[in-house]
């Protein structure tokens, strides 16, 4: 039954969207906007791959659609069922994604809780301001609602029916499963969710740490293979019904997956990637497009598992934050899936070290990325290193609260064994360091 | 008997032709040696037959009955390879038109017998040029068609031309199936040669980037016996268009010397005299060089077949005088020259004066026409320049006439609009979105009965169409939306294949075609020079019949013979037209050229940031250590002073100490 703030917030949240949805402006607006409507999940591009499934004329024949044919499927049933009127299941969507980041944010909490009081043996007695309490978590949860219902980046997403929407559903599904333990369930969304977009993939890191623990502390080799035969397993099947669906024909690997590995598009979204790409000089093309993916897929995962080996939740959150910063085509609605998931963080806010320049710069690629993007586009009076300017700020700005987030992670891990006086150190004042 | 055969055709015809090749040998040669020496010549001279007419006055009596006797036993073996029956016609119409220009097409029509594309014979080309028959023969090219043209042909107020073509250049031909190489690799050598042949830059089309293969709008347009005239698919069929091409006296030159009786210099003969004065075709607003290549049939039963090539120039020169309402040319005023003497190759030269104004205007011209056929309601003048009287004398049209003012115009003005006009505008503003309008105007005559539409439009792939936006609606009141007949879509691939969109309309009104696209993000090497000039989007293409009671108002090239002898006298045209619409500029969104490096600068920078950050995190620990003593600003600063003062001092002292050394090394 939900309680009051609950009901109250997701009734804000739907009321902003609805509201929204009738102002043609606006969501013109954001339908062309390119922050917030990549080539990847444009639902125009959707339409368009719907139609000429229609007239048997293979989608992955042009350079229009980058769907998978599992997705289009799926896309092609509901345009047909709502006959065209797509908007209410993307307000659905939406607020089921807010609702289900609520619930895995509850959970979060509520288990970080339980570990907490566990180690209490552990900790120095000193460090109890640093504590969970049960009413901080209780608000951190109706935050993270909160969060979900108004946050614009969110709501633009919806507006512009990305498909965004419904592989942030995937994915806080994907969540939301690894956060009680199901296994099968859990396996088969991250292969769905990682067969469209590829960098979901790199979940499968902290799923190895989640699901193979066996007792307190030791894992169980079995259980790690188990998962990865698994996934082996349902990702082979998925390429398989994705081949049968699109006529028993392998066209649809170079429109998406290759697509987006190699980066042809250089439509301007938030990333680095696009206009990299486009003053990028054609001999050293291949070395930046590999060294660019493997930086977002491989060069975190080991390093980051093996520091984060005993919090599992926080890596999934780190790991879903740096894809979604680093992909070849990210949007504003990659940005706003991790961005919702801050508030459970919040008691590590005190241990940030740049939240006002992250928060200055963050607004600032907000407000003038459009501005750019208008005199570049429409007035002519700027060029693309203005546009590119702003997503360089929203970039290092994310990069910055990623890595400061992860400090602070460590910081209060640290100090919650140690606690917050700072001992004496060979007979002189002593003081924290980081080396 | 043998010597009467070779002596028939001596006097037939080829005296003309093999002289010359006769008298350029030395008397000292011997027979034998002649004779191979001649073989030889004959086989790498039969280009263009160039100095030739003008050799012929030659005296013959000089050699020997022997030598003439092995001459000519060469000469009918090589008549016989080629047809008797090669024609040359010359012909030149001629239409003033309303807005006050006046439209010249000069047409050359060689027929010849197909025999000459076999291989392995030595061939006598005889009036065909030999380069062109090596490239069709080498690429298995079935026909083909080649335009080059600079400015737009502006239907609603000239009516229908002869032959349209697009801005820029265009081809597109047929390749014969069941050969070796694959069509795409023919086609990409055919161009190639091609380009090289006309100067111009056809070689930017070999790839399938700017090429595509329509269902509906490029049939054959060649003639084969009833028996052959399988359906042909389209994989043998390849069009192109390259909108920014810029047509110039450099691909005319090259074009001019196809003809049979151009010679090198400034004395070309017949109609092609007019070509002599190639800066004055170029001042003009529509200017239009083509050549076609195909096969008709000889006869009406079609039991064979014959190669035509038909080499037209067409010029639309504005004509008005400084008089109000008055226009005034001379062929000298035009051309620079005049008709000097007649081509004896040609079997027919004639020039035709389409008098559509003549209801509104009061004409003058001389000399006297020789006589006047009727297309429809309008009367056509012609002058036959074979005629005896014109033998040896240079002939010269000058014409003049004035606009009526008595005659209402308002009637008149309604009729002479053509059955179809087609405009076409880019819409949307920004460079980001956009779309094309095509709108198909038909007039209140067509109207009457149903037309059936083939739409064709070829789209670079960096404009990314949207199949689903496409719209057909009717220009009437209720913007009736209508489903096209059949609808043909290719989808474009970024960097591989145009977008090629082909509709089958069937309709009684005019319409209005309307879809959205999409302008692609180039990377910065992909900018042609003067990226913001634009980049086109080639003409719509739109083909149709017209019904047989409707063409009063223009001549109609028929597909039997592209010569216009017998378009004009034929009644039965059979109203095919194809039209061209107005090729669009549209801008795309441009980065800054200058910025590769800083760029990569950056954006390595910004993955240096993160890396650098988070690589410290997973690698460091945290721990208690000593407290260092916190040194205040004032005191750093005055460290850092005293450095750079023993370091000034050191540096002084070596200096000095050198300086000492180098000294005493000196001393």
């Amino acid at each position: 039954m939900p309680d009051t703030f609950e009901s109250t917030y997701v009734c804000i949240g739907l009321a902003v969207r609805v509201f929204l949805f009738f102002q043609t402006r606006i969501r013109n607006y954001f339908e062309e906007s390119g922050e917030f409507v990549t080539p990847l999940n444009s639902w125009k591009r959707v339409i368009e791959g719907i139609y000429l499934r229609k007239r048997d004329i293979s989608p992955f024949a042009g350079s229009i659609v980058h769907e998978t044919p599992l997705s289009l499927f799926f896309y092609s049933k509901l345009y047909a069922i709502t006959h065209g009127h797509v908007e209410g299941l993307f307000i659905a969507a939406d607020l089921l994604t807010g609702i289900l980041t609520y619930r895995i944010a509850k959970r979060v909490l509520k288990q970080l809780f339980n570990e907490e009081a566990t180690e209490k043996s552990k900790y120095n007695q000193e460090s109890q301001p640093l504590w969970l309490k049960k009413l901080n978590i209780q608000k951190s949860a109706y935050a993270v609602l909160l969060c979900c219902m108004i946050n614009p980046l969110s709501i633009g997403t919806c507006l512009a029916k990305s498909s965004l929407v419904f592989h942030n559903l995937l994915l806080t599904i994907t969540f939301y499963f690894f956060m009680t333990y199901q296994l099968l369930p859990f396996i088969v969304t991250l292969c769905l969710a990682s067969s469209i977009s590829v960098y979901p993939v790199v979940l499968i890191a902290p799923a190895l740490l989640q699901f193979s623990k066996s007792g307190a502390n030791n894992r169980s080799i079995l259980r790690i293979f188990l998962v990865i035969i698994l996934f082996a397993i349902v990702s082979a099947g998925i390429l398989a019904l994705n081949f049968f669906l699109n006529h028993k024909s392998w066209s649809f690997i170079e429109s998406t997956y290759s697509f987006i590995f190699h980066v042809p598009d250089y439509t301007p979204n938030i990333g680095i990637f696009w206009y990299f790409f486009t003053e990028m000089f054609d001999h050293f093309r291949s070395l930046f497009v590999w060294t660019f993916q493997m930086h977002v897929l491989l060069l975190y995962l080991l390093p980051f598992t093996i520091r984060l080996r005993h919090d599992p939740i926080f890596l999934f959150w780190l790991l879903c934050a740096i894809f979604c910063t680093f992909k070849s085509y990210p949007a504003y609605g990659d940005a706003a899936f991790y961005f919702n998931y801050l508030p459970i963080w919040s008691f590590l806010f005190r241990y940030v070290r740049h939240s006002l320049i992250i928060i200055c710069m963050v607004f600032v690629a907000l407000i003038m990325a459009p501005i750019t993007w208008y005199l570049w586009i429409y007035t002519g009076s700027a060029n693309a290193n203005f546009y590119f300017a702003m997503t360089m700020v929203f970039n290092v700005a994310q990069t910055f609260l990623v890595s400061d987030l992860f400090y602070a992670y460590l910081k209060r891990k640290f100090l919650l064994k140690n606690g917050l006086t700072i001992p004496q150190v060979n007979g002189f004042e002593g003081q924290l360091e980081f080396n | 008997m043998k010597i009467l055969f070779n002596e028939f055709i001596f006097s037939k015809s080829c005296d003309l032709f093999i002289r010359p090749y006769i008298f350029d040998k030395p008397d000292s040669l011997t027979d034998e040696k002649l004779n191979r020496q001649l073989q030889y010549d004959i086989a790498a001279r039969q280009g263009p037959m160039r100095n030739l007419s003008s050799k012929r006055n030659y005296e013959t009596d000089m050699y020997s009955s022997k030598l003439n006797c092995y001459i000519f036993l060469v000469i009918s073996f090589i008549y016989h390879c080629s047809s008797q029956e090669d024609k040359y016609n010359e012909e030149l119409y001629i239409r003033p038109l309303s807005t006050g220009h006046t439209y010249f097409n000069l047409l050359f029509t060689t027929v010849v017998s197909p025999d000459i594309l076999k291989s392995n014979i030595i061939h006598h080309y005889h009036l065909f040029p030999k380069v062109i028959a090596d490239i069709v023969r080498s690429n298995g090219v079935s026909e083909f068609h080649v335009s080059l043209t600079q400015g737009l042909w502006r239907y609603d107020h000239w009516g229908m031309p002869i032959v349209g073509a697009p801005p820029g250049a265009e081809i597109w031909a047929w390749f014969k199936p069941n050969e070796q190489q694959d069509v795409t690799s023919r086609w990409k050598s055919f161009v190639h040669e091609l380009g090289g042949l006309l100067c111009a830059s056809l070689n930017f089309l070999d790839s399938n980037v700017s090429t595509s293969s329509p269902n509906y709008s490029f049939r054959p347009q060649s003639i084969l016996p009833v028996s052959s005239t399988s359906y042909q698919d389209n994989s043998f069929l390849r069009y192109a268009v390259l909108p920014r091409e810029i047509v110039c006296t450099e691909n005319l030159t090259p074009w001019k010397k196809l003809l049979p009786c151009v010679a090198g210099g400034s004395n070309h003969k017949g109609l092609a005299g007019l070509l002599d004065n190639a800066p004055k075709l170029y001042n003009s607003v529509y200017h239009s060089l083509r050549m076609d290549l195909r096969q008709i049939c000889t006869n009406t039963e079609c039991t064979s077949t014959q190669l035509e090539l038909s080499m037209a120039l067409a010029i639309v020169v504005d004509t008005t005088s400084s008089k109000p309402d008055h226009n005034e040319w001379t062929f000298r005023s035009i051309f620079g020259s005049n008709v000097a003497q007649t081509c004896s190759l040609s079997s027919l030269a004639n020039i035709y004066v389409d008098l559509q104004l003549s209801q509104t205007h009061s004409f003058n011209i001389s000399p006297e026409p020789d006589y006047s056929i009727k297309q429809g309601s309008k009367p056509i003048i012609v002058y036959d320049l074979h005629d005896e009287k014109r033998k040896n004398t240079t002939f010269s049209l000058n014409c003049n006439y004035k606009k009526q003012q008595t005659v209402s115009t308002d009637n008149q003005e309604d009729r002479s609009s053509p059955s179809i006009v087609v405009h076409r505008y880019a819409t949307g503003y920004g460079v980001r979105d956009g779309g094309i309008k095509t709108m198909i105007k038909l007039n209140e005559e067509q109207k009457q009965d149903q037309i059936t539409l083939v739409y064709f439009e070829q789209i670079p792939w960096y404009f990314r169409i949207f199949l689903h936006t496409l719209k057909i609606t009717m220009l009437d009141n209720n913007r009736t939306e209508i489903k096209p007949d059949h609808l043909s879509y290719i989808p474009g691939k970024d960097r591989e294949l145009p977008y090629q969109l082909e509709l089958v309309i069937t309709t009684k009104q005019s319409i209005l075609i309307s879809f959205e696209l999409e302008m692609v993000f180039l990377k910065w090497n992909e900018f042609p020079p003067d990226p913001n000039h634009g980049f086109y989007i080639p003409s719509a293409v739109i083909s149709t019949m017209l019904s047989s009671n409707n063409k009063s108002n223009n001549i109609l090239r028929s597909l039997q013979s592209y010569s216009l002898n017998q378009s004009l006298s034929s009644a039965a045209s059979d109203g095919f037209v194809r039209l061209y619409s107005e090729s669009l500029l549209v801008n795309l969104p441009t980065p800054d050229f200058s910025m590769p490096f800083n760029v990569i600068c950056l954006g390595c920078t910004a993955v240096a940031l993160a890396f650098g950050g988070l690589h410290n995190l997973t690698t460091k620990e945290f721990t208690f250590g000593e407290k260092r003593p916190r040194i205040p600003f004032r005191q750093r600063l005055e460290d850092l002073r005293f450095r750079v003062i023993a370091a000034r001092h050191a540096l002084a002292q070596r200096v000095f100490r050198s300086n000492q050394q180098q000294r005493e090394h000196v001393e």
